[in-house]
């Protein structure tokens, strides 16, 4: 049960690290189009900016469960180093408990946002006026992926066959 | 709670987090969580996703995944090898050459990418195992490409330039523009220290015995100048007012994909999985630290310890030159223990206002904080060239790595005491290219 468990959550991040590296692609064509829509057609660019960033920051927080899983995420593990390999592993268990409990309160953090924004009806801004759900939708998944990463790695680092 | 008492526990709070060695990006929001709801309660929840999002969300920093995948393509494809090739043909002759074609190539690179551990990354895959093979000591190989891999920060386009011209609304054109000098100064004061190290330890390392003929030297070229000319496009549009730092680093990013296609006819997509995932990797870590970074400095900020702290700093009677020792002293902790765009995140704002009251010049402060960061990068516990190194050279034991890093530790300190006594290294160009800077 628990190895199936490890296995679904890994799979789906790996499944959002490759839309993350995909939205980053699409980010990077859409910058080369508005550059040519602005500069060479001499049109005017209405959606393009917030499909850029919109699609860059849906990148970031949708790669970050895969980034977790290829233990991407930076951190200073100089004390863990020193340590004997039982205090070590251990030390690591508090890491990621520590980790769920920011990823569980930023992920009821976004859920409160995004019902917000659905609510109220909320848009950007712009002439484009996108609404809001669309660029929060991934990051409360984002957040929700990183809270069942992280317990695939408890379970993982508690010994459960991975 | 006083603002000092709630400073000091948030600092303490942070670096017991850091300590347990959980990401960085989540030990900052958590101590951020903890923070903001010693202020406002549970009411938190309804500003952490606005703020977190708001902190990344902007078309500047887009610029920042499009130079990391700039990077990324080079570094993954026989380009950034046949960059390596060429100054190595070039340099060969000169006493320690390899140590200099690699501090040159971390220097090209580095006009390529925004980022210091890919620049070190890069070069690092191909410089070391080079360098090890024709006898360079272990130390001598990996410190110079640590050092020469913090290059990537200073020189255009620069990841940490973008953030701190968004953080305190100064030009990132002209921060660019800023860093190319104080660049240069550096890899030649880097490129001087190996040429005094390899003569002061005699050594020959076997180049007597390579021979690349003209014809040998010239063929590399073809290969390399594609990419060099995609610098120069990108700077020129970056400056003839054509795009933005996001548009050239986009347009850069697609020219360089397009441009290893066609000149190593990679036309299949396997090779470019691996690329596209690694650059995704390195973007969304730094990323995630700034959105977190945000949520810090916005914890500082409500809990008025960002106000506290510069009012202390203001009402310090003391020379500015007492106080930017001071500053250099903070930000070279900082730099220790966080990467550079989570420091710049948080202490950008801060220093921004007192710097300019002091009568520093904001981008001449931006330079001596990317070299501060630059020191960062090459010292422990978080030198994340350290860690790209480790990986890279495994068999390398990390106090050689450390020991062969330490001297060009002191070279960018001695670079920052240059940059003071001469603010004209960063100001010049800038002032020459876009007119004197509005403050």
């Amino acid at each position: 049960m628990i190895r199936r468990f490890i296995s679904v959550v890994e799979g789906m991040s790996r499944a959002c690290g490759i839309l993350s590296a995909l939205l980053l692609t699409f980010a990077m064509i859409i910058v080369c189009q508005m550059i040519f829509m602005r500069y060479i057609f001499r049109a005017a660019t209405v959606w393009q900016t917030e499909a850029v960033v919109f699609s860059a920051t849906a990148a970031i927080f949708l790669g970050a469960p895969y980034v977790l899983l290829r233990k991407g995420h930076v951190g200073v593990d100089v004390i863990q180093m020193l340590l004997a390999p039982r205090a070590s592993r251990r030390m690591e268990f508090v890491g990621a408990v520590l980790g769920l409990m920011f990823c569980l309160v930023m992920m009821v953090a976004t859920g409160v946002h995004l019902f917000e924004a659905i609510e109220g009806g909320w848009t950007t801004p712009s002439v484009a006026a996108v609404p809001l759900w669309m660029p929060l939708t991934p990051m409360f998944l984002g957040f929700l992926l990183l809270c069942l990463q992280y317990a695939a790695e408890l379970f993982k680092l508690s010994g459960a066959p991975s | 709670m006083t603002p000092t008492m709630a400073g000091i526990t948030l600092v303490v709070v942070l670096c017991v987090l850091l300590g347990t060695g959980m990401p960085i990006a989540f030990a900052l929001g958590l101590a951020a969580v903890g923070g903001l709801f010693l202020d406002m309660g549970p009411d938190i929840i309804y500003v952490m996703a606005e703020t977190m999002f708001a902190g990344i969300a902007n078309l500047a920093y887009v610029a920042i995944p499009m130079f990391v995948l700039m990077g990324a393509i080079v570094a993954g494809t026989p380009a950034g090898g046949d960059l390596y090739k060429a100054l190595d043909r070039w340099l060969y002759k000169v006493p320690g050459g390899l140590v200099l074609s690699n501090i040159g190539a971390c220097a090209i690179f580095s006009g390529m990418t925004g980022s210091s551990p890919a620049t070190c990354a890069a070069i690092g895959k191909m410089g070391v195992p080079e360098m090890i093979d024709r006898g360079y000591p272990n130390s001598v190989a990996t410190g110079s490409i640590a050092a020469g891999g913090t290059l990537g920060i200073l020189i255009p386009p620069s990841v940490t330039m973008i953030v701190y011209g968004i953080a305190t609304q100064t030009s990132i054109g002209r921060l660019f523009l800023a860093g190319v000098l104080p660049g240069l100064m550096l890899t030649a004061m880097f490129m001087t220290w190996a040429i005094i190290d390899a003569k002061r330890k005699g050594f020959h390392f076997g180049a007597a015995d390579l021979h690349y003929t003209l014809r040998q030297k010239l063929a590399t070229l073809p290969r390399v100048l594609p990419l060099l000319i995609i610098i120069v496009g990108m700077l020129f549009v970056l400056y003839g007012g054509v795009a933005t730092p996001s548009e050239a680093a986009g347009a850069g990013a697609m020219l360089t994909l397009v441009a290893v296609i066609v000149i190593y006819r990679l036309f299949r997509i396997r090779p470019f999985v691996g690329i596209f995932g690694s650059a995704m990797r390195e973007s969304v870590m730094i990323m995630m630290i700034m959105a977190s970074a945000e949520l810090f400095s916005f914890a500082l900020s409500s809990l008025y310890i960002t106000q506290s702290l510069a009012a202390a700093i203001a009402a310090m009677e003391i020379n500015r030159w007492a106080l930017m020792a001071i500053i250099n002293v903070f930000l070279l902790v900082a730099g220790m223990f966080l990467p550079p765009v989570a420091v710049i995140v948080m202490a950008a704002p801060l220093l921004h206002p007192i710097i300019m009251q002091a009568g520093f010049d904001p981008y001449w402060f931006a330079v001596v904080l990317t070299i501060n960061m630059e020191i960062g990068l090459i010292t422990p516990p978080v030198g994340l060239n350290l860690f790209v190194l480790n990986s890279i050279a495994p068999q390398v034991p990390t106090r050689d790595i450390l020991m062969g890093a330490l001297p060009y530790v002191l070279v960018m300190m001695l670079g920052i005491v240059l940059l003071c006594l001469f603010p004209g290294i960063v100001t010049g160009l800038p002032d020459l290219v876009m007119g004197p800077a509005i403050h």
